[in-house]
């Protein structure tokens, strides 16, 4: 019985798939090797992570124990008073009969 | 005049300020070693000799008008190739950037370079971080100067293959699950793991973000120190940058270790690791009683949740990492092709190896609709979990000691699983998962005459801590501790 749900679930490999996402072209016999590979890990995987039952609590960075210690402030996208839709909106291109006008960059003489 | 190229960095350090040899005599005798020896050992990939003998020949002129202030000015250095050098070419051990030359330095070859360091060559890798053996890379594989018929480690196993057999004082490499601190470990030196966003990682190109760290492969504890304090700082063009003024790591590196405690997981013994492994870490464990230490009792997080967690996170940040690589954002474009699908995915076949193919497919299996929850964010849940509990061990003692790797460095051409190769990585991806430092000292020789490591884990940003600890098992283990 649990062979044949473990054999049902490894079906769940469509490796073919997986390596279009990917991008790649693989051959039959990477296929195999892959699908192989896959299995043993995922398998692992569901094992412990099945086991994880403990929740704890939690820090995203070392960082963040450090006190006075914090990752640089983004000061890219920091708010600015230019930054409101009316001056944003002027930077952008004009358009012409539903064509976006490119300005002129090359000119013959 | 002795063979420079056998000294440590601290030597070459003392040995230039009072003018008993030169930048350019040291220069040339580190070229000649490369030339000499890495046909047999083959850790570099790209070495720019001429160029290194004709900066060391401006530091001495800087030298003798005394406008070099700094103590490293004319000391060469090897760097792995996953590391920007401007004007140099960055591989990655990968045929996909096999001509990409950077156009840049990184922050912390910039460093460096300010200091009056020398780059001495470009190091070989398993491709793109992705191994631990070397023989991942797309154009050679590196062999361990104690026996070229075995494995000096990876990823970073050019930078550890250099040092070990004298082809460079110290070395850069990158530790994404250990590609520092193994190396390290079966090429007989010290490597360090720093706490991640100590040293800047602008200019590495990355694995996985969230892991990677810059790190440093040395002769001994105190050139271990002495560079990465070098290396240490914020740097606003790395966004998860630590903001503190970096420590002087040498400062109390002699202080000794009485008093302090070191946490130790007695299940280690019941593990299935080598023998003499074992035997290394119990003696580690004894000399640290003997010197004033307290050794307590600890759990440390179970190995397989460590495992699992760091290869499904590993794999899909490398998964969505290396996507840039298609042939038109960045990498070796294929010849052939019939559009545009085909040119990224002809690209992409040609240009990556087969374990990059594996983890990249694995990444995107686990970030793929109705397996992201099950397996991607499960990891990241653990992550913070495994974090946390070694942050509360670490409430409790300075360090935690631990092997580096369950056996000494394998044989060339074994054929392992991916899984094999993650399970060896059950001592060192807890550093990388928690963000906390790790450094691998050489425990002795064992098995054939190859090098065993053993490994500390400290407290976030306790890099001083972790030295002067380090520095005092050195001491007693090797013939290389203390030396001043």
């Amino acid at each position: 019985m649990n062979n044949q749900i473990k054999s049902a679930e490894h079906n769940r490999f469509d490796v073919d798939r997986l390596a279009k996402l990917s991008r790649f072209r693989i051959n039959d016999s990477d296929t195999a090797m892959i699908k192989k590979e896959l299995e043993i890990l995922t398998e692992f995987a569901d094992t412990v992570l099945t086991e994880m039952t403990v929740c704890a609590e939690t820090y995203s960075t070392v960082a963040e124990f450090i006190e006075g210690h914090t990752a640089r402030e983004d000061n890219e996208t920091e708010h600015r008073q230019e930054h409101n839709e009316e001056n944003l909106l002027s930077l952008s291109p004009t358009t012409e009969n539903g064509y976006i006008s490119v300005p002129k960059v090359i000119s013959i003489n | 005049m002795s063979d420079l190229t056998l000294k440590t960095l601290q030597q070459l350090v003392r040995g230039l300020e009072s003018r008993e040899f030169s930048c350019y005599e040291l220069a040339t005798a580190y070229a000649d070693k490369i030339l000499k020896t890495d046909v047999y050992i083959n850790a570099y990939l790209e070495t720019n000799l001429e160029n290194t003998v004709k900066q060391a020949k401006a530091v001495d002129l800087q030298r003798a008008k005394n406008e070099h202030p700094s103590p490293l000015a004319g000391i060469p250095f090897a760097v792995k190739d996953n590391i920007s050098v401007k004007d140099t070419k960055t591989t990655c051990g990968s045929k996909i950037l096999e001509n990409y030359i950077a156009p840049y330095d990184a922050t912390v070859i910039s460093k460096l370079k300010s200091q009056g360091m020398i780059v001495i060559g470009k190091t070989n890798m398993d491709e793109f971080g992705m191994g631990a053996s070397g023989e991942n890379s797309a154009f050679k594989t590196t062999k361990n100067p104690y026996n070229l018929h075995r494995t000096p480690g990876g990823s970073s196993s050019g930078s550890a293959a250099a040092v070990a057999s004298n082809q460079a004082p110290i070395a850069l490499g990158s530790d994404t699950g250990g590609s520092v601190r193994q190396p390290a470990s079966f090429c007989g030196l010290v490597g360090i793991k720093p706490t991640y966003g100590s040293v800047s990682r602008y200019g590495l190109v990355s694995f996985a973000p969230s892991l990677d760290q810059i790190g440093v492969i040395s002769k001994t504890v105190y050139d271990n120190a002495l560079l990465l304090s070098a290396c240490m700082g914020q740097d606003k063009m790395d966004a998860r940058s630590i903001k503190s003024s970096p420590p002087n790591c040498t400062t109390d590196i002699h202080g000794g270790i009485k008093g302090m405690t070191v946490g130790l997981d007695s299940r280690i013994f019941e593990m299935d690791i080598s023998v003499e492994v074992k035997t290394a870490v119990m003696k580690t464990a004894d000399k640290l009683k003997d010197m004033g230490c307290k050794i307590i009792d600890c759990r440390l997080p179970d190995s397989h949740r460590l495992i699992a967690c760091y290869y499904l996170l590993s794999c899909a940040e490398a998964s969505s990492n290396l996507a840039r690589y298609d042939g038109i954002r960045y990498g070796r474009r294929s010849d052939t092709f019939q559009g545009i699908d085909d040119l990224y995915v002809n690209s992409r076949t040609e240009g990556f190896g087969r374990e990059v193919k594996n983890r990249i497919m694995l990444g995107s299996f686990a970030l793929s609709a109705g397996y992201y929850q099950k397996y991607y964010l499960s990891a990241l849940e653990l992550k913070k979990i495994i974090t946390t509990e070694y942050m509360d061990i670490l409430k409790q003692c300075d360090a935690i000691l631990t092997p580096t790797y369950p056996t000494v460095a394998f044989k060339l051409g074994i054929e392992r699983t991916s899984l094999d190769s993650f399970k060896g990585d059950m001592f060192t991806v807890g550093a990388n998962l928690s963000g906390l430092p790790a450094i691998n000292i050489p425990s002795g020789y064992y098995s054939e005459g190859m090098p065993i490591g053993i490994s500390l884990m400290g407290k976030a940003n306790a890099e001083p801590t972790l030295y002067r600890i380090a520095n005092g098992i050195e001491a007693v283990l090797t013939d290389k501790g203390g030396r001043t």
